[in-house]
């Protein structure tokens, strides 16, 4: 976590606690003041006259803080804004990473993700918080699939978008086949965008993109096991865990059974001699 | 907008003559499926009876339809990702019902539906032990040495896996529509083939495991799914322009509402042999290099010594005729005959055209191997 940049909501966290910060000096240098509100009285830790006069110290330092920090964030947003819309002004590129839903997918999940890592990733003391634990990487989990499914669902977008762009053309193809009828233009449809899908099925990215949302949807449905698990065990009932090991324990007895029923049987009949038998592969014959 | 050299051309009357016969239709269909019962959509009815029963999976010995033409019995083997049903859609659609007509003996082994406790079955389990013990018992049966055996699809794989390992058990082989080199989709460089092959290539073996591990079993939506983007559009539209074309048509109808019924029955792949089929064989193409092994034992397609009948849809998007037509050059015998076949994956089963063409290719092949 220490060498990756600072993300907004470890800053929003940041200027909460300053904040927070501030409204304790600030009540803690009213309640100390006798004349104010008429609350507090005489502290010996805090003798009323000198804690009007650290108070206004403690306060002006969280707000100094939070001011710096503040600018920082705002940093940040100019940095973004540069990027996305360069000097030059608002390019066509910078306008499509802006619309992007991959791009939003991301930037919605990342500081989500990195709290998270955070608290799952961090370190384990025995049995401590093991259930909150499982239940964090469980959200993790669940957050990477719907991220995988967005990117999927963004690859499928525009291949639905490619086809209907190939298919006006088509359309507008004045050497083309006349279309007379509602069914042969469904028909011409039908064939531009099975084509357009079954190109798009076969491309790295699509493939890809499958692939990992199967991967996170497994991680997900295992890690929901698990806490399904840890529930089952306090309630003294068996696991899917302990069940597959039943299963597997009464398959292993059921093959040795046959294994044995097999050996102590004699065969159906002697082999008999087989014709053509060349007994080396065809292709080496040839 | 489109602009005026657009290539519709619609007359608003007609428009209007097709939208009064799409009410008309609509009309017709809205009646006839309300009439329609699940009683009326029955599939694989073929009479037969059950003769052995190994856990879940079952023997079924059809009843005979015509005089005996081949002696030595044909055991029909289904693979794991459909059911053998397939085989015996409807009665004017039934390859079942086609061999028995011609005098074929006929056995078929269901597999039944795994479940999540079936998950530690590997391919050894249904190659090494339920299939040897149902052709161990067909030959008991009928005091035979070995036996005729059919497979189809990935029961195609188990029937060459039994054969090169008991090929003294195997009379004839024929397979159907089965994959060797999982690999050889490439070769073919069309985008509406193959699809399986390259969705399992895409996967690294970690990815299959933690699938596995998190369902139990490789799950019979998830093939579902799989094979559905290989036919996008057909897929999407099924239920509105495919039903549309059939609805007003009680034969057809009923034709359309057996295979969905058919489709709907996908059973899940046991985990470990799901690990095999998809790890081995479509990821690390083992079967083709002699390398896949059952029960300790290398699977050696030259050991297939027996006469071979190669079956192929020649517009097979599942398996690519090049993935099966690759047997060829790996089996042992000389008697090695292809039968190449109109028609896509499932269509060489159950389209009209192919009824009479597969089961008589078949029975005549048999007939000369007596």
């Amino acid at each position: 976590m220490a060498d990756k940049p600072a993300n907004w909501m470890d800053q929003a966290g940041e200027l909460y606690k300053q904040w927070a910060d501030q409204q304790q000096s600030l009540f803690r240098s009213m309640a100390g003041n006798a004349g104010l509100f008429g609350i507090g009285g005489v502290n010996a830790e805090h003798p009323p006259v000198n804690a009007a006069v650290e108070a206004t110290a403690d306060a002006t330092e969280p707000l100094r803080k939070a001011q710096a920090l503040w600018q920082s964030s705002m940093q940040q947003w100019v940095d973004l804004a540069q990027k996305a819309m360069p000097q030059a002004g608002l390019t066509g590129e910078s306008l499509k990473a802006l619309l992007d839903p991959r791009q939003w997918a991301q930037a919605g999940l990342g500081p989500l993700d990195a709290a998270i890592e955070h608290l799952v990733e961090g370190p384990s003391y025995a049995t401590l918080w093991t259930l909150d634990r499982k239940l964090m990487k469980a959200q993790k989990l669940r957050a990477e699939w719907s991220r995988d499914l967005a990117a999927f669902q963004v690859l499928m977008h525009g291949a639905w978008n490619e086809a209907v762009q190939r298919f006006m053309r088509e359309l507008n193809d004045a050497q083309g086949t006349p279309i007379t009828s509602w069914r042969e233009l469904t028909d011409a449809w039908v064939k531009v965008a099975n084509e357009t899908l079954l190109a798009t099925h076969r491309t790295p990215e699509f493939l890809e993109a499958q692939r990992r949302l199967t991967r996170s949807g497994a991680e997900c449905r295992l890690q929901e096991r698990e806490i399904a698990e840890a529930f089952c065990e306090m309630q003294q009932m068996p696991t899917r865990t302990e069940m597959d090991e039943v299963q597997r324990e009464v398959y292993e007895l059921r093959r040795r059974l046959r294994a044995l029923e097999k050996s102590g049987r004699a065969p159906a009949a002697p082999a008999a001699a087989l014709p053509n038998a060349t007994k080396k592969p065809r292709r080496a014959a040839k | 907008m489109l602009p005026m050299n657009s290539r519709m051309q619609f007359d608003p009357l007609q428009i209007a003559k097709q939208l009064a016969d799409f009410n008309q239709r609509l009309q017709r269909g809205s009646e006839l499926l309300r009439s329609v019962k699940d009683r009326d959509v029955q599939i694989a009815t073929t009479p037969k009876t059950e003769v052995l029963r190994q856990d879940k999976t079952t023997l079924y010995h059809y009843e005979p339809m015509a005089e005996r033409t081949v002696a030595v019995p044909v055991l029909v083997v289904y693979g794991l990702v459909g059911r053998y049903t397939m085989a015996d859609l409807q009665e004017d659609r039934s390859l079942i019902r086609n061999l028995l007509l011609q005098g074929v003996d006929l056995y078929a082994v269901d597999w039944g539906n795994p479940a999540r406790g079936d998950r530690w079955l590997t391919i050894d389990d249904y190659v090494d032990g339920y299939l040897n013990e149902c052709i161990e018992f067909i030959c008991r049966s009928h005091g035979l040495d070995s036996v005729n055996v059919l497979g189809i699809c990935e029961g195609g794989v188990f029937t060459l896996c039994h054969a090169a390992l008991y090929p003294e058990r195997v009379k004839n082989l024929i397979v159907t529509i089965t994959p060797v080199d999982f690999h050889a989709d490439q070769a073919e460089g069309r985008t509406d083939h193959g699809f399986i092959n390259l969705w399992t290539r895409s996967l690294s073996p970690e990815d299959v495991d933690r699938l596995i591990e998190a369902n139990g079993n490789l799950p019979g939506e998830l093939m579902s799914f799989v094979f559905s983007n290989m036919t996008p559009l057909a897929s999407l539209t099924k239920y509105n322009l495919g039903l549309l074309d059939v609805v007003d048509d009680e034969k057809k109808l009923l034709n359309f509402l057996r295979m969905e019924k058919w489709l709907a029955d996908r059973p899940h792949h046991p985990g470990e042999a799901a690990k095999q089929w998809l790890k081995d064989l479509y990821q690390q193409n083992k079967l083709v290099k002699n390398q896949f092994e059952l029960g300790g034992r290398k699977v050696e397609l030259v050991n297939i010594t027996m006469p071979v009948l190669n079956i192929y849809a020649k517009e097979d998007h599942i398996i690519p005729p090049q993935c099966s037509r690759a047997l060829s050059d790996c089996v042992g015998t000389d008697d090695y005959s292809e039968i190449g076949l109109a028609g896509g994956h499932v269509g060489v089963f159950v389209s009209g055209k192919s009824q009479g063409v597969l089961g008589k290719g078949i029975v005549e092949w048999l007939k000369e191997r007596p």
